[in-house]
């Protein structure tokens, strides 16, 4: 307490020898605060300093040096503590370090720098922070108080932007992408983290541009991984800055970033920023290969011709059930072939629920109207309902556990994919329990009716994702 | 360190510079000829475990031992995972008389006691296990009231001998209602209610001065002390286990007033000081002590403080030490305020100072219902520490919570790692020699002088002066062996007059002279070491001395803690 009263009275009798009162303390003898020949010097190793993410981390990129302060007689005892702060917070928030004896130095490493100026003071990265470092030499003990010496040095940082593997826009660029310097591709419909696209690419260089913040970043594969072209393998990737070209303000994409496009032709290019990969497929690939089912309306082969329906595009299917208000025709929706797969496809719009099925096919469609009239008897569509374990099925198309009885229909939890795989097709059909399709009579075997089993939709459902290649759905409230 | 230390000594002993750091010694040129004279730096960032310095971890009476050692030993904290023990070396066991005394002549420590029939003397032996394997300390808090606990705290063989004494006038009874508490004497003991309607609780809590308690009391204070006052074992005790949250505040007299308040005081403190005397007991510092009030200010209640502060004063002159359980709440009605403040700086550098927060972080009641301003968990540890440390204490506590990710020990290393650092490296004392002059050829039986001079870079002072440590700490220099780096024969000499707990940072540098005679020692070289050394725990027929202050020094250290000077030729 006693040196805290004594530091308060020396600038009060500081500020009273500036006013009229000064000749109240004419005789008051402080000269051993003010005239104590201070001897430390403080210098920075830098004045401004831009960090780069790529520099080693335990390497110091600022460093600041101190001397002795003045000598002080055997009952004082001498400590230099540094502080580092934002410029404009003046020391309030600053990270403090008591060094030890011998000490004359303190340096900072590009991590905490960044760490500091981004986390802890909550600045942007994108433009240079003012920071003060002062180092303070104090001294405990001695019979009169002893003044501090303070050195304060400023200095300009600019923290990196750290490069992440995330985008705003994605690019193709290179010598592969004709017609065009760079081409933008978009999300696919599915999933907003994954950017893909099918077009002709020509032999050469494939370069894939992420543009985060207003700032370019390059797609690479990881350490081990190797540029050339994988049909169908998802690449583990990372992202690179541009190469700064010595001698000048231009950057250069990183040699590590060109992708190797073996020969012309249709490419699809998927980039998945979630999971950090880049999938390359050529048109040969079987994952290009559209969903196609032949079929006889009401499983009737006698009765009707063959069918071939291939699900490709932006393509119309029908809602039937609670959803479609039980009209035969059902309720029209239009659903989205996805860029990344093109068995995938999404439903986004109205809102629905209640017991659902869907017709790829319906009735309505004037080339069916010759064999679905009323005498049929049946709704003569292509449907997908519910695939549901035979063991927890009652043969009619029900979800024992799904409460059981008949029009209930199969649980669904929004936001996941179905449990079973759908079934899809026409008329009916028996399945033993491995899901063989057998013959009526077989011991064990269970009746399969897409069209009279139902996924009882939540209300709220706005959002489908049908996989055909696996036969999964996905309902969501978007 | 074992395998390195004679390479160590090789290189290290004897070929010291030194340096002007332009802190001349006043005994100036006159150094003995023949003495070399080194510098020593201080090393501030070394973690020490020191006596009554530190971190205390603060634990109840918990089942799972085995998942507490292994929580704190992998602690997350805001710049890592940590080990709480490299912090804090003192394992503080707060339980209950009954805890640990749970039927009369049953002892939760007593060697083969049925651990099923009763789980704590397990939780007990574990505790201690594990920390005599990880070289850490216990200490213990063992409160009797139950009106905090939800627990009976006094066993009941105590309240059946009360029964027996006083028959039908055994018990009086405390209620409170509609804020106001009403107390109706009775013999032995006073019964009262726990919970809300339609879920009450019967408790009973016995009265301080009653004779059958404090009969009762003091044969466990003493059982407590003959297992427990060993300085290898236990850290500290503190009393005194009466009143509310055993802080003895709050509480309830057989007179229905304060008139056995001094006597009371007296009785038990005499009862502690006498049990434990070579393990430091701390009492709670705070203006109502022994009240039977908790709240109010101080200049309204002057007679009451009156009387704390002889009744203080009393039981540090018995050797007491200070605890305080309330910092960093600043009420002046029942927190750390101006009455404590002052009260505590009169002993400055006296006697140590224990420090406990009194907020529970996880309440969020310290931003709505303390004046400090707190905003935020850090800001509430800011508070605590600045209040400690113009207490000058010597430790600080991490209390538990049986979360492990929140709660008082998580929020310190996570809101405040900066504030638990910096209380290692500037709040605990840091006492080491700068200077030293040392003789570096030596024959036996003959008479040689040393100079050294010591200082202390830390807040708190080191407390060799209370009566339990008195005579323990000592400042020796010794000769090494630099192959084995043990003592050679007995050649450990002490200087009396250098006293730890003179090192202030307001006294600034302490020198001393004295005169050492080595004898028995062999022709060759050997290394001159300086240390505290704990006599009570060192054998010296042995040939062991422990290293019981260590220093915070820079240099090379030998396995055993000494801290290496210079190498010394030893001739005929």
């Amino acid at each position: 307490m006693k040196k805290i009263l004594l530091y308060l009275s020396a600038f009060a009798l500081a500020a009273a020898g500036l006013s009229s009162c000064a000749d109240d303390y004419d005789e008051y003898d402080n000269s051993y605060l003010l005239d104590n020949d201070e001897t430390m010097t403080l210098t920075a190793s830098a004045t401004t300093l831009e960090l780069k993410e790529d520099t080693p981390a335990d390497e110091p990129v600022l460093t600041f040096t101190w001397t002795d302060a003045r000598q002080m007689p055997d009952d004082y005892i001498i400590s230099y503590i540094a502080e580092l702060d934002l410029a404009v917070n003046e020391f309030t928030t600053s990270v403090r370090e008591t060094l030890n004896e011998g000490d004359y130095s303190i340096s900072y490493t590009t991590e905490q720098l960044q760490n500091l100026i981004i986390d802890t003071w909550g600045q942007s990265n994108s433009v240079a922070s003012t920071l003060s470092f002062r180092v303070i030499a104090k001294w405990e003990g001695g019979s009169k108080y002893a003044m501090p010496e303070v050195r304060t040095v400023d200095i300009d940082v600019r923290p990196y932007r750290p490069l992440v593997f995330d985008a705003d826009n994605v690019y193709l660029e290179g010598s592969s992408v004709t017609g065009t310097t760079s081409q933008r591709i978009s999300t696919t419909v599915e999933d907003e983290n994954i950017y893909a696209s099918y077009l002709q690419l020509a032999a050469g260089e494939l370069v894939i541009r992420l543009e985060y913040n207003d700032v370019s970043q390059y797609i690479a594969p990881e350490e081990g991984q190797t540029t050339d072209f994988q049909d169908g393998e998802a690449v583990p990737a990372r992202v690179l800055a541009p190469v700064e070209v010595e001698g000048s303000d231009k950057a250069e994409v990183p040699v590590e970033a060109k992708w190797s496009i073996p020969q012309d032709g249709k490419y699809r290019v998927v980039v998945d920023l979630e999971e950090k990969t880049l999938t390359m497929y050529s048109e040969s690939h079987p994952i290009n290969e559209e969903f196609t089912v032949t079929w006889y309306p009401n499983d009737d082969h006698e009765k009707y011709e063959e069918i071939t329906t291939t699900l490709s595009g932006d393509r119309v299917i029908y809602l039937r059930g609670d959803s479609g208000g039980w009209k035969k025709e059902g309720k029209a929706i239009t659903i989205v072939q996805s860029l990344a797969d093109p068995m995938i496809f999404v439903y986004s719009g109205d809102a629905f629920n209640g017991r659902t099925d869907f017709a790829l096919v319906n009735f309505s469609e004037a080339e069916f109207n010759d064999y679905n009239k009323p005498s049929d008897g049946v709704n003569n569509s292509y449907e997908i309902g519910p695939a549901l374990d035979p063991d927890a099925w009652d043969g009619d198309g029900q979800d024992k556990d799904g409460n059981g009885s008949i029009g209930n229909g199969a649980v669904v939890t929004l936001g996941s994919w179905s449990k079973n795989q759908f079934r899809h097709g026409s008329g009916t059909w028996y399945e033993d329990k491995e899901g063989n399709i057998v013959d009526e009579n077989t011991e064990g075997a269970k009746k399969i009716d897409p069209k009279g089993s139902y996924w009882q939709v939540p209300s709220g459902t706005n959002y489908v994702t049908f996989d055909f290649r696996n036969l999964l759905i996905k309902f969501e409230s978007r | 360190m074992c395998l390195v230390l004679p390479l160590a000594l090789a290189l290290s002993c004897g070929e010291k510079e030194v340096p002007d750091d332009g802190a001349g010694t006043s005994w100036g040129s006159n150094i003995p000829e023949g003495n070399a004279e080194l510098t020593i730096k201080s090393d501030i960032k070394k973690k020490l475990r020191n006596p009554l310095s530190g971190w205390v971890v603060y634990v109840p009476m918990i089942d799972d031992v085995d998942e507490f050692w292994e929580k704190y030993e992998n602690f997350p904290s805001s710049e890592g995972t940590v080990n709480v023990f490299d912090y804090g070396h003192v394992i503080y066991l707060r339980g209950s008389w009954t805890d640990f005394n749970p039927e009369e002549g049953v002892y939760i420590w007593d060697d083969g006691i049925d651990e099923v029939k009763y789980p704590l003397a397990r939780s007990l032996r574990l505790f201690e296990e594990g920390a005599k394997e990880r070289g850490l300390t216990l200490a213990f808090t063992l409160k009797v009231d139950s009106r905090d606990a939800n627990a009976f705290c006094t066993p009941d063989f105590v309240k059946e001998k009360m029964d027996a004494k006083y028959g039908s006038n055994a018990g009086g009874r405390l209620v409170t209602k509609d804020g106001k508490t009403v107390h109706t004497p009775g013999k032995g003991y006073f019964n009262f209610t726990l919970g809300s309607a339609g879920n009450e609780r019967q408790y009973w809590s016995p009265y301080p001065d009653d004779p059958v308690f404090q009969e009762e009391y003091a044969k466990f204070i003493n059982a407590l002390a003959r297992e427990y006052n060993d300085p290898a074992v236990t850290e500290f005790i503190s009393g005194l286990g009466m009143g509310k949250w055993g802080e003895y505040h709050t509480c309830v007299y057989s007179t229905n007033d304060e008139t056995p308040r001094e006597a009371v005081f007296e009785w038990v403190t005499d009862v502690y000081a006498n049990a434990f005397t070579k393990v430091p007991v701390v009492t709670n510092y705070h203006k109502f002590a022994g009240c039977i009030i908790s709240e109010g200010l101080a200049e309204n209640e002057p007679e009451r403080c009156a009387l704390t502060e002889k009744l203080m004063s009393s039981a540090i002159s018995k050797g007491f030490s200070m605890r305080h359980d309330a910092f960093g709440m600043t009420s002046g009605n029942f927190g750390y305020a101006g009455w404590e403040k002052k009260f505590i700086s009169q002993w400055r550098f006296q006697i140590p100072v224990l420090g406990e927060g009194g907020w529970i972080v996880t309440n969020g009641d310290y931003t709505t219902d303390d004046a400090g301003g707190y905003k935020t968990p850090h800001d509430l540890r800011q508070g605590e520490y600045d209040a400690m440390a113009s207490a000058y204490v010597n430790m600080m506590d991490l209390r538990y919570d049986a979360t492990y990710t929140r709660g008082e020990t998580w929020s310190w290393f996570n809101d405040a790692y900066d504030l638990v650092e910096d209380f290692l490296e500037e709040g605990c004392y840091k006492v080491y020699p700068d200077r030293v002059t040392v003789p570096t050829k030596v024959t036996n039986g003959r008479t040689y002088t040393v100079q050294h001079r010591w200082l202390n870079k830390g807040r708190a002072y080191c407390p060799t002066n209370i009566k339990q440590y008195q005579g323990r700490y000592k400042v020796a220099f010794a000769l090494l062996n630099t192959s084995s780096g043990k003592v050679v024969g007995d050649n450990v000499f002490y200087d009396e007059k250098a006293l730890p707990h003179e090192w202030t940072l307001d006294s600034g540098r302490k020198q001393y002279e004295f005169d050492v005679t080595p004898d028995g020692i062999a022709p060759g070289n050997y290394c001159w070491a300086v240390g505290i050394v704990d006599t009570f725990t060192s054998d010296p027929e042995a040939g062991e001395y422990n290293i019981g202050i260590e220093l915070a020094a820079q240099g090379d250290f030998a396995e055993d803690g000494w801290l290496m000077l210079e190498k010394v030729a030893v001739v005929d």
